[in-house]
């Protein structure tokens, strides 16, 4: 049996979504985008240890974005429920194509007023219906562990479940050999209890004590005092086993928080092992860990994530802040959570889990490493050329006062794959994208056409296709004055039948379209970024040529024909060490097109901020 | 009996794991055994798993079911009941719903009482049991991949008719096991629900089951379900209500279904034994093989006079009884008959303390409201039967919300309705206010019901002679038990006195040239005698006294004994002189 889906229809910060589950889902977003609450809704109706006074709806629950209703429901469908103790727990509220939904609807008077839930369950939605009980949770259910767990105390409990878990678990013989072997170890127990009083110190002072005593009382003539060790026999034992590390034969402190949390989820995984005969499991459970990656190493964290993957035995669910752990998921298992541009309320990408965007993302070239994992935790991204733009772009945000952290901004260089790829994954995750593209020439040869050997606008075409292919779901940053539809096919055969790579015509052509796209967030170049920026202003280019020739009282001064050329040819090493020390000189660009691209992309992160967005 | 110890012939039924008939007499320790067995597969079910165990009664599934809790720790997810409470429950209500749709109140399943629609029931469980005949031979799996739905083939205003009262809230009782029939038949989630959940299934009285019940039972054992058949061919007697042997013998004769025996009788002193089987071996014209030895324990009385004699006689002799066999217990003793109306008789002029189960009105009604009217009766009567717990974990089920307030209520309402019943004084409007507490409490479960005008007449019947509610009250140490002899199934005394032994009678003058018929009274006579664990007193009366309906009178006919009790059987007698 698994989980297809979870529907939350005006539940907390969700107005009306659908996220898809997999086999192992692993659930992202911001901070108080909603995650918990998506494992809340699944523990409303899977979490034993929620009582029925836990399921009573609070106002709180009632989403705020939705003018105020007064009724919230949470749908889950299962799928493939062919397990007995399935059949036997759901009877006859399976459809005949093995499914099952199972829903919960919290209802109010007004805010404020009188709350009441009900459940329902059936083969269809058409079918359910309404049910006094989770009668299921025998057979169905979850096991949950919260961000906020316990560590510590945990161990300490849990610890005694496991040893007895395993002591019942014994066959006969080995139960009869344990006991066989504790009666030795008690006799042992005795003798080094005995043998301990003998030490002279313990003895001594039993005896000095029986002195005094002696002097006080004459009833207890008999009885001897004395200060001895006692060792426990038996049970107890066992409650003094204590988890203990060692290296060798030598035993250490437990831990730092990491090992402790890698020990706790051992611990919980080895006390959550369903018991399968025959291959018939006792229960079907949901795993649902917060945040495993919590206090370990970038390694660590990637091992933690492999071993939930293949080590737990049913179906899992996290939810993770770390790039380590999104870069080991199979990626078409991964939901992001994020708000939208202009709209409230939390909504997922592509409703979740899906063939396409891990199509998308097995069709990179390259392994999936957790920088580019960054992405996925962005709020909005970036797309440059290379290196040098995000040296630059890195350090121009800092002088101009765009906190890119704060905003959850990052830069990516699409450098030797492409805008296009990106543009797809960004898209099937939901994450907003700006990109800055050269404004190049290249040539081609066309021994069809008329114009044999033509140069083409190659950073205006791929913004053009990329408007028109990838762009459907953009909300323009500000209004919208010209139809770029129109524009593109106005233009069209000036991008293509040139003759020659004239600089005016770019400029030209780069005037003709600017604004419109970059209104869309794709913005030209107006060459390329080393020639944008020692063109741009006097401040600028001043900097730069003392950087290339520093005295200009030198003896031997080299000759730079070609300042551009000689930015070009060191790449981003020029970029860094230049900006090294000429930072405050990129304080002159606060109003030059070099820096939109960045204002754009914080304009977008504002809009989408709770309270931002206008209308509803 | 918690250190019950199996005997040989036990012990193996106990360690077969396959599809068992198990052919079992009188006195053999069946429901122990059967305990046993529910005992040993708890302990290989998982937990949503469970044991369906059918019995005849209510009353014997109660019986095993304690019996079974004591041997147990839990019963899992076992079902104790009556094949109807099992099709109800299991399969009509809840897959009912697959084939005729969900619907939005509780279903209630009674008898119909209008007439018209009485006809109606006739022809659909004909044309039902035709289809269940025609895939007779079909296995599940092949109407399953042949995807034939057998209940698309009843006629379409039949199942109009059907999903219109059972979206409506109500299922007539008399059509449970054909539908059950249909539906394992036509819903395949039904069958993998079934199969899921129930290991065993063991239906108790297999000889008076009837081809429906047959069919299903096959249908149980192909599904994979451990099918074992618990009967007694000598003590089929309800032809009467389509039972018959037969079905057992088929299953018998099955490959799949081993025949096990229980025939020790650990009941019967091995005279009563000897004796009953030496009856059984006579009547059937089979080869006596054994022969009662000893001091015989079947005692032989001859009076002069009709029925009420027996009851003279029985005053002046229960102390000699009583001497002789030195059994304490009056309520160990029974007096047998076949019919009601005899044991009146002898009640009208016994002077000793007795207890004769009067013929009720309530016996027949089987509504909702009856079964609910019979519980109330109980736990007025015989708490220590049934207690008012019991009452509300059967109609409540405890985790809905809300349902507490309601439980509150039907409580002070029971209360009610003791002080009512209890009360002697004769108040010409307690009947009215009798039925007015039972319609309260039975609102207060089934909010839509109606009690019907024969549960109400059940009611004025048992308010206005309180003498009837003695049926409820338990049976004292010193009363004298009077009951028929199917009333007596199951059950087990120290001394018998058999009567209503006229040549008329035993056998029925009616069952001439019916061989069913006839078997049944033979085996009538068989389970008298098997019901005592001591003594048996055969007794037989000159002159048979009998009321007719036809002209308003009574009439008495001088008779001979009956036929099975004369002859070569005469031996094994011990001739009670009248004047003892």
């Amino acid at each position: 049996m698994k989980l297809k889906y979870i529907e939350l229809k005006n539940y907390r910060n969700f107005i009306d979504t659908k996220l898809h589950i997999d086999e192992k889902t692993l659930v992202i977003g911001a901070n108080d985008i909603g995650k918990t609450n998506v494992l809340y809704a699944l523990r409303l109706l899977l979490d034993k240890s929620l009582s029925e006074i836990d399921l009573q709806p609070q106002d709180e629950d009632f989403c705020i974005y939705s003018g105020g209703a007064n009724e919230f429901s949470i749908t889950l469908n299962f799928v493939e429920a062919v397990e007995e103790c399935i059949l036997s727990s759901f009877k006859e509220l399976i459809s005949d194509t093995n499914e099952v939904y199972i829903r919960y609807v919290a209802t109010r008077s007004k805010i404020g007023g009188t709350k009441d839930y009900k459940l329902y369950v059936g083969a269809s939605i058409e079918e359910i219906q309404l049910v006094s009980s989770r009668f299921y949770l025998r057979a169905l259910n979850m096991r949950y562990v919260s961000a906020t767990r316990q560590i510590d105390q945990y161990l300490k409990t849990q610890k005694n479940k496991l040893i007895e878990h395993l002591q019942d678990a014994r066959t006969d013989e080995e139960e009869m050999s344990d006991n066989q072997r504790f009666e030795e170890l008690s006799t042992r127990i005795k003798t080094i209890e005995n043998e301990l009083n003998t030490l002279s110190f313990i003895r001594k002072a039993g005896e000095s004590l029986n002195t005094q005593l002696r002097d006080l009382s004459e009833h207890h003539q008999e009885q001897t005092l004395k200060l001895g060790v006692d060792l426990p026999s038996n049970d107890d034992l066992f409650r003094k086993v204590s988890l203990l590390s060692s290296i060798g034969e030598h035993t250490i402190q437990l831990g730092g928080e990491g090992r402790k949390n890698q020990t706790f989820i051992a611990l919980w995984s080895a006390l959550n092992q369903i018991s399968i005969q025959n291959g018939q499991p006792n229960e079907v459970s949901i795993f649902c860990i917060e945040e495993p990656e919590s206090h370990l190493h970038p390694h660590q964290q990637r091992k933690l994530a492999e071993y939930l993957i293949s080590v737990l035995p049913a179906q899992v669910i996290l939810t993770s802040h770390s790039p380590y752990i999104a870069s080991e998921f199979n990626p078409s298992s991964i939901i992001r959570l994020h708000t939208k541009q202009r709209g409230p309320g939390t909504i997922c990408n592509l409703n979740g889990v899906s063939e396409e965007l891990g199509e998308l993302i097995r069709g990179m070239e390259f392994r999936l490493n957790p920088l580019i994992a960054e992405v996925y935790f962005s709020d909005c991204v970036l797309l440059v050329e290379g290196t040098s733009e995000i040296v630059f772009y890195k350090n121009l945000a800092h002088q101009l006062d765009v906190d890119m952290d704060k905003l959850n901004i990052s830069i990516l260089s699409v450098e030797g794959v492409g805008f296009t790829r990106y543009i797809d994954l960004l898209n099937a995750l939901g994450i907003s994208w700006v990109m800055r593209t050269d404004n190049d020439y290249q040539k081609y040869n066309r021994p069809k056409q008329v114009l044999k050997e033509a140069y083409y606008l190659m950073g205006v075409k791929r913004l053009n296709k990329i408007y028109s292919t990838k762009c459907l779901g953009k909300v323009p940053v500000g209004e919208q004055f010209e139809d770029i539809a129109k524009l593109i096919l106005e233009h069209k055969d000036s991008l293509t039948e040139n003759s020659s790579a004239c600089d005016t015509h770019r400029n030209e052509i780069y005037s003709i379209f600017y604004q419109s796209l970059s209104n869309y967030g794709l913005f030209l170049a107006k060459v390329g970024l080393e020639e944008d920026i020692y063109y741009s202003n006097t401040i600028v280019q001043e900097a730069i040529n003392k950087f290339f020739i520093p005295d200009s009282e030198e003896e031997e001064i080299l000759i730079i024909d070609d300042m551009i050329a000689a930015m070009k040819s060191k790449k981003s090493t020029f970029m860094y060490h230049f900006l090294e020390t000429n930072r405050e000189c990129l304080n002159s660009l606060k109003n030059d097109p070099l820096a939109e691209p960045l204002y754009t992309c914080q304009t977008i992160v504002q809009q989408m901020r709770v309270g931002h967005y206008v209308g509803v | 009996m918690l250190e019950f110890e199996p005997t040989d012939q036990q012990k193996n039924i106990l360690a077969w794991n396959g599809n068992a008939v198990i052919v079992a007499g009188p006195g053999s320790g069946k429901t122990w055994t059967l305990a046993k067995k529910v005992q040993d597969i708890m302990g290989k079910c998982r937990n949503y798993q469970g044991v369906a165990a059918i019995s005849y009664t209510n009353k014997a599934s109660k019986e095993l079911e304690r019996r079974a809790k004591l041997l147990c720790n839990g019963t899992k997810q076992s079902f104790f009941g009556t094949i109807d409470s099992f099709c109800i429950a299991e399969i009509v209500l809840p897959f009912g719903k697959r084939i005729m749709g969900t619907p939005s109140v509780q279903v209630l399943v009674e008898n119909t009482q209008i007439p018209s629609q009485l006809e109606l029931i006739k022809s659909i469980k004909k044309a039902i049991l035709t289809i269940i005949e025609k895939y007779s031979e079909h296995t599940l799996q092949q109407i399953y991949d042949q995807n034939i739905s057998p209940y698309n083939e009843l006629d379409l205003s039949y199942r109009v008719y059907l999903k219109e009262r059972f979206l409506g809230g109500g299922f007539d009782l008399h059509l449970i096991n054909e539908i059950a029939n249909l539906i394992i038949m036509s819903s395949k989630t039904c069958s993998n629900y079934l199969k899921a959940k129930y290991r065993y299934v063991l239906i108790d009285e297999f000889q008076d089951s009837g081809f429906l019940q047959y069919s299903l039972f096959k249908r149980f054992s192909e599904l994979g379900i451990n099918s074992w058949a618990v009967g007694d061919f000598n003590q089929s007697i309800y032809s009467f209500k389509s039972g018959s042997p037969e079905y057992m013998e088929a299953l018998i004769s099955m490959e799949s279904f081993q025949r096990f025996d229980m025939n020790i009788n650990h009941r019967c002193h091995p005279y009563i034994q000897a004796y009953a089987e030496l009856f059984l071996k006579i009547q059937n014209e089979e080869e006596i093989c054994l022969i009662p030895e000893g001091n015989s324990r079947i005692i032989r009385v001859s009076l002069e006079g009709t029925q009420s004699v027996i009851g003279e006689w029985i005053n002046v002799s229960l102390n000699k009884i009583i001497e002789r066999t030195g059994f304490k217990k009056s309520l160990e003793i029974a007096v047998l008959a076949r019919t009601n109306e005899s044991l009146e008789m002898i009640s009208e002029l016994l002077k000793v303390p007795h207890r004769i189960k009067y013929k009720l009105l309530l016996d027949d009604d089987r509504s909702i409201g009856g079964n609910l009217l019979r519980q109330l009766l109980t736990l007025t009567f015989n708490p220590k039967e049934h207690t008012t717990k019991d009452f509300v974990e059967y109609y409540f089920d405890t985790r809905i919300r809300g349902v507490r307030e309601n439980i509150s209520s039907v409580k002070k309402l029971i209360s009610k309705f003791k002080d009512a019943c209890q009360d002697e004084r004769k108040e010409c409007k307690r009947v009215d206010s009798v039925i007015n507490i039972v319609n309260q409490i039975i609102r207060s479960i089934y909010p839509e019901y109606e009690l019907n005008k024969f549960t109400k007449e059940a009611i004025k019947q048992l308010v206005d002679n309180s003498i009837l509610f003695e049926n409820f009250r338990p049976v004292k140490n010193d009363e004298i038990q009077l009951l028929t002899i199917h009333g007596s199934k199951g059950l087990e005394f120290d001394i018998v006195l058999h009567v209503d032994l006229y040549e008329d009678i035993f056998p029925n003058y009616l069952s001439t040239g019916n061989a069913i018929k006839e078997q049944e009274d033979v085996n009538l006579h068989y389970i008298a005698l098997t019901r005592a664990r001591e003594y048996v007193y055969l007794i037989s009366t000159s002159i048979k006294r009998i009321y007719s309906k036809r002209y308003g009178r009574y009439y008495e006919h001088p008779k001979n004994p009956s036929p099975y009790i004369q002859g070569d059987i005469k031996r094994y007698q011990l001739l009670l002189q009248q004047a003892e």
